[in-house]
C-alpha cells in the first residue's frame, strides 16, 4: 500500500484510521510517480512490479477565479478542511463559499473551532435536486447526514457566490441561473474558504479513458487498462460511502475474487446519487463574468485573463502565455483556462505525477537497450 | 512551534500561518506553499509536519 501521507486514512480520515494488516506492506509519505507497464515507479527511487494496481487517489478542490482570488485570506474548502482536522483555523470570519455539499461540513468545521461563520454561499439552485428524486430515494442516508450540519443551515445562502475580495471588503453576488451576477453586496471577512466542485487526480493514468475528467470503469472497477483498477474520487465525486465500496470491489476484483453484493449494491445507488451530484451542481459559464482582465488565471506564472492569447490547443495556449506551466503544472489552472479561451480541455495528462529531482531519475536502473 | 522562517523567529501552530496567500490548496497540489525546510529544497510545505526548530525559507 503506497501511501502519499504520513499516515493511513487519506485527506477524509486524516490519520485517524488504524490501519495494521498482516501481508500488507505499508509505505507511508511515499509518492507514486509513475505507471510504465506493470511497473509503480515511487520517489526514492523505488520501482514495484504489479500483477494488478489499484489507484484511490482522490480528488481535489476545483477553485474558479475572480479577483483576489490570489491573495492572502483566500483558501481552498479543502484546505480549510484539513486545518480543521488538526485544530487550526486561520482567521476570526470566515466565509464557505463554491457548489455542493461538500461545503457544508466545511462550514460546520470552522464554527466547531470557534469561528464566525459570515455565510455558507451555494452557486447552484436548490430546486434542481428536485429532478433528482430517484437518487435522492435510493440514497436517504445522504438527507440524514445533512441534518448532522443542521448549525450551518441558516447561514446558508443559495444562487450566491463570493465574485471579489480586497482586502477584508468581500464582494457576495446574488446569480442568475447561469451564475451571472444579478445584484452584490459587501461583507467583512478575513477568509474565504471556496470549493467550486473537484478535480479528480488522474495523474498516474494519462492515457486511461475518462468521462468529464473522472476515470471510466467498469462493474469490476478495472479501467481501460488492463490490470489497473480505481476507486473512489478519481471515478467520481459520491461521498466516503461510495468511496469505499468501490475499493472493496477494486481489491477483491484485483485478487480475482468475486465481489461481495452489498458493494455491488452500494455502488449502484452511490452512482445514482454521485451523477445526480454532477448535474446539480454544475459549473455555470456565467462565473466567467466575475473576472476582470488584470484577475489571475494561473498562480504559479502569474498569468492574467487579458493574457490568454488566442489560441487553438491548450499545448499552444500554454507555450504563448505560460498558463499551466508553472509548479502545479496546471493542476488549479488548465480546466479554468480552457473554459475561458473556449480550447477543447485535453484532460491532465502529465507524463509524470509529482515533481522528481533529476538525481532521482539518473539512478534509475538501466533499461537493456 | 517556534520556528524560523526567512531569518525570522516565529510562534505558530500551522505553517499556513507563515505563507498567506501562498498556502492555498492544503493538499499538496497547488505548489503554492512550495519552502525551503531543513535545508531540503522544493518541500510544500502544507505537507510537512512542523516541528519545534524547523528552519525555513521562502527567499534565498
Amino acid at each position: 500500500m503506497v501511501d502519499s501521507e504520513p499516515e493511513a486514512g487519506g485527506q477524509f480520515l486524516r490519520g485517524r484510521a488504524k490501519f495494521e494488516h498482516r501481508g500488507v506492506t505499508h509505505l507511508k509519505n511515499t509518492e507514486a510517480w509513475l505507471v510504465e507497464d506493470r511497473t509503480l515507479h515511487l520517489r526514492g527511487p523505488k520501482q514495484l512490479h504489479f500483477d494488478a494496481l489499484v489507484i484511490a487517489t482522490g480528488a481535489y478542490d476545483r477553485p474558479l477565479p475572480f479577483p483576489g482570488w490570489d491573495g492572502p485570506g483566500v483558501i481552498t474548502a479543502g484546505a480549510a478542511q484539513a486545518l480543521a482536522k488538526q485544530g487550526v483555523t486561520l482567521a476570526e470570519r470566515v466565509i464557505v463559499a463554491g457548489t455542493g455539499p461538500f461545503l457544508l461540513p466545511v462550514a460546520t468545521a470552522l464554527l466547531d473551532l470557534g469561528a464566525t461563520l459570515v455565510g455558507v454561499y451555494e452557486a447552484s439552485s436548490p430546486t434542481r435536486w428536485l429532478r433528482e428524486s430517484k437518487a435522492v430515494l435510493a440514497n436517504r442516508h445522504k438527507i440524514a447526514e445533512l441534518a448532522s450540519y443542521r448549525k450551518v443551515l441558516s447561514h446558508l445562502e443559495t444562487r450566491t457566490a463570493v465574485i471579489a475580495k480586497h482586502g477584508d471588503r468581500v464582494t457576495v453576488a446574488k446569480l442568475d441561473r447561469h451564475w451571472r451576477p444579478v445584484s452584490h453586496r459587501t461583507e467583512h471577512a478575513d477568509l474565504v474558504c471556496i470549493g467550486h466542485g473537484f478535480l479528480p487526480r488522474t495523474d498516474l493514468v494519462p492515457n486511461a479513458k475518462r468521462t468529464n475528467d473522472f476515470l471510466d470503469v467498469d462493474e469490476r472497477q478495472q479501467t481501460s487498462i488492463p490490470g489497473v483498477y480505481a476507486a473512489g474520487e478519481v471515478t467520481g465525486i459520491g461521498g466516503a460511502d461510495l468511496a469505499e465500496a468501490e475499493g472493496i470491489i477494486a481489491g477483491a476484483a484485483a485478487a480475482h475474487q468475486e465481489p461481495p453484493a452489498r458493494a455491488l449494491e452500494a455502488v449502484r445507488k452511490g452512482r445514482l446519487f454521485a451523477q445526480a451530484l454532477a448535474r446539480a451542481h454544475a459549473i455555470q459559464p456565467g462565473w466567467q463574468t466575475w473576472l476582470n482582465p488584470d484577475t489571475t488565471v494561473c498562480r504559479c506564472e502569474k498569468v492574467s485573463l487579458q493574457d490568454l492569447s488566442d489560441a487553438t490547443s491548450m499545448r499552444e495556449l500554454k507555450l504563448t502565455s505560460r498558463v499551466a506551466m508553472g509548479r502545479c503544472q496546471g493542476r488549479i489552472c488548465a480546466r479554468n483556462a480552457a473554459e475561458l479561451t473556449g480550447i477543447p480541455f485535453d484532460g491532465q495528462r502529465r507524463v509524470i505525477a509529482v515533481p522528481i529531482p533529476l538525481g532521482e531519475l539518473a539512478a534509475l536502473p538501466e533499461e537493456p537497450s | 512551534m517556534k520556528v524560523t522562517f526567512n531569518g525570522l523567529q516565529h510562534e505558530v501552530s500551522h505553517v499556513a500561518e507563515l505563507l498567506p496567500g501562498r498556502f492555498f490548496c492544503g493538499i499538496g497540489v497547488c505548489f503554492g506553499c512550495v519552502a525551503e525546510i531543513n535545508g531540503v529544497p522544493e518541500v510544500r510545505a502544507c505537507r510537512h509536519q512542523l516541528r519545534d526548530g524547523d528552519v525555513i525559507r521562502t527567499k534565498p
